[in-house]
């Protein structure tokens, strides 16, 4: 074997591998990635919180107790009870897990379905192309949760439909966004590089395309839950999403509404508890948009 | 007498739309022979890049036409199917560009994509490819300790890239390179560095380089033979020395001057046309 710096004149020395501008923009990087440890952190108590709930010692969220209704936060209930004289830390924590589910199933059908049209379109030719998009802007022309009503109106009120009536409407911006990213990669020059290398279309998808194209997708993914978990939210606010007596932080806001002032540890434990969710996810989707882009190393300019 | 590894004749390329239909390169001609290296000179739109794109086999389909006969090893590459090219990319004919940083996938580690490479061509264990691909990067003076604390082509400099291009491109020791502007965006030590790696290269392992250039005093210096395009048709071939010192055609004559106005002692050697 050839020692190094056989072919050269002058050896390099290691310390000019990097670049100077490089080192301010690793300070740029590691405070993006301290950003991304942090909400993932949240993200994972919220998990976390849905996931020990039927473990913890917590009082049936749907048994009735007319003799205790509407009570304030006090010793038997922490959070106080409902107008049922249901235990309200019970619901709101069995509602998180509601929330959580929708939040993942229904972006992850979205996200699904949004890669294949997106990646049809990209690859499929202009005739797919332009019908796959001309669809898309269909849906993209109704507002989420319009659409979502009119869907549940057809299917009926339940989680699965939920789900559904999410996805259906949810999947048209991630095909964009993973069609123009792959419209966008496919031009760059490393890969040419790998096909000069001999590598074969599908391969070139796989390792080369795909992985630089799902960033976008990702980030935005990120905040879709966030939106989606919104719209569950909303759904069940007009009852047409999770049925009672089943606990969703939108049906507990519906119910206790007219309450406000007599008791209002019924409206704004649930009201905190999706703003918190949904800007959890949200911060999310920011910080994995600065922290996932590999091109994106330099210092931050916002 | 040195084996011809690539006969080029007659190629023609074609762009064509509804609209129209005009020759980018037109029957061009010529040899590469082991361990030679000639020199495709010519300005920009000369057709450089499209020939280099119909030598790999890498030009549009749909809208670009090529014709002629594209022998490698006595294989007319114009007639493989795309699975069979594939196999020859890599292995058989290399390419190396002008945009190195962007030549690397940004989200694979160097060492990786030029693993990869190799497993491409050759039955080779993930971890013995690995050991490989770094003794490659080793032999550019692309280090261990560099790979290490820089595993990312974004991370490395420009020079670096080009290092690590280059030995991807050579990775799986393909008997012809075509060069496509490799040391254009380069300063000019970079550029005699590049230049000493890949003839170094070539005396060691009898590579066959088509270095496409709009330099012609570059191509001078190290050049065997050289080929200079001009809208698309060969305006001059030959031994380079013997193009240099008598340059037939107009249009390299006005590429010799140009470089010699440009030169700090030009005016000694020939005075501007």
């Amino acid at each position: 074997m050839d020692s190094p710096g056989t072919y050269l004149e002058t050896n390099l020395a290691p310390g000019s591998a990097l670049l100077e501008s490089d080192i301010a923009g690793r300070q740029a990087k590691r405070s993006s990635n301290r950003l991304l440890v942090a909400a993932l952190l949240m993200v994972m108590g919220l998990v976390l919180i849905a996931l020990s709930v039927p473990l913890l010692p917590l009082q049936d969220p749907i048994a009735t107790d007319y003799d205790h209704m509407a009570e304030p936060p006090g010793a038997g209930h922490l959070f106080g009870t409902d107008l049922h004289g249901r235990d309200q830390l019970s619901r709101l924590l069995w509602a998180s897990r509601t929330s959580l589910l929708v939040g993942v199933v229904a972006i992850g059908l979205a996200l699904l379905v949004g890669l294949i049209a997106g990646g049809a379109a990209a690859y499929g030719g202009s005739l797919v192309d332009s019908f796959l998009m001309r669809m898309a802007d269909i849906f993209l022309s109704f507002p989420i949760i319009l659409g979502a009503i009119a869907i549940m109106a057809v299917l009926g009120p339940g989680r699965r439909n939920v789900f559904i009536a999410i996805a259906f409407f949810g999947w048209p911006v991630f095909a964009r966004l993973f069609r123009s990213s792959v419209l966008s990669v496919r031009k760059l020059n490393f890969i040419a590089a790998a096909r000069v290398l001999g590598a074969s279309d599908a391969r070139i998808f796989l390792r080369h395309v795909l992985p630089n194209s799902l960033t976008p997708l990702v980030s935005y993914g990120a905040m879709a839950v966030g939106g989606a978990i919104l719209a569950e939210a909303g759904l069940s606010f007009i009852n047409l999403g999770v049925q009672r007596p089943n606990p969703s932080w939108g049906l507990m806001l519906s119910e206790s509404m007219g309450m406000f002032e007599q008791s209002p540890w019924l409206v704004i434990p649930p009201g905190i508890a999706i703003t918190v969710t949904v800007l959890i996810f949200i911060l999310l989707g920011d910080a994995a948009t600065r922290a996932l882009d590999p091109l994106n190393s330099g210092p931050d300019t916002r | 007498m040195n084996e011809t590894l690539l006969r080029v004749l007659d190629l023609t390329v074609t762009h064509r739309n509804a609209n129209y239909s005009r020759p980018a390169v037109n029957r061009v001609s010529f040899d590469l022979t082991q361990g030679s290296t000639l020199g495709i000179v010519g300005e920009s739109g000369a057709g450089k890049s499209s020939l280099a794109l119909a030598l790999m086999g890498l030009h549009d389909s749909r809208r670009v036409q090529v014709s002629g006969s594209l022998l490698f090893r006595n294989t007319d590459l114009l007639k493989l199917s795309e699975a069979e090219y594939c196999r020859v990319r890599g292995a058989g004919l290399g390419m190396i560009f002008q945009d190195s940083t962007g030549a690397l996938d940004p989200s694979m580690r160097v060492e990786d994509q030029l693993a990869a490479a190799i497993r491409m061509h050759t039955d080779t264990s993930r971890q013995k490819a690995r050991e490989l691909a770094r003794s490659r990067l080793a032999e550019v003076g692309i280090t261990n300790e560099i790979l290490d604390g820089a595993p990312y082509a974004y991370q490395l400099s420009g020079g670096l890239c080009q290092r690590a291009m280059i030995a991807m491109a050579l990775a799986c020791d393909p008997d012809v390179l075509i060069a496509d502007e490799p040391t254009s965006s380069l300063d000019v030590t970079l550029q005699s560095q590049i230049i000493a790696l890949l003839t170094a290269r070539q005396k060691e392992t009898g590579l066959a380089i088509a270095f496409i250039s709009h330099d012609l005093a570059l191509v001078s210096l190290f050049a065997d033979n050289v080929l200079v395009l001009h809208k698309g048709e060969t305006v001059e071939q030959g031994k380079c020395s013997e193009v240099l010192a008598n340059p037939r055609h107009p249009y390299t004559r006005s590429l010799i001057s140009a470089w010699i106005t440009g030169h700090p002692q030009g005016d000694a050697v020939v005075a501007p046309a």
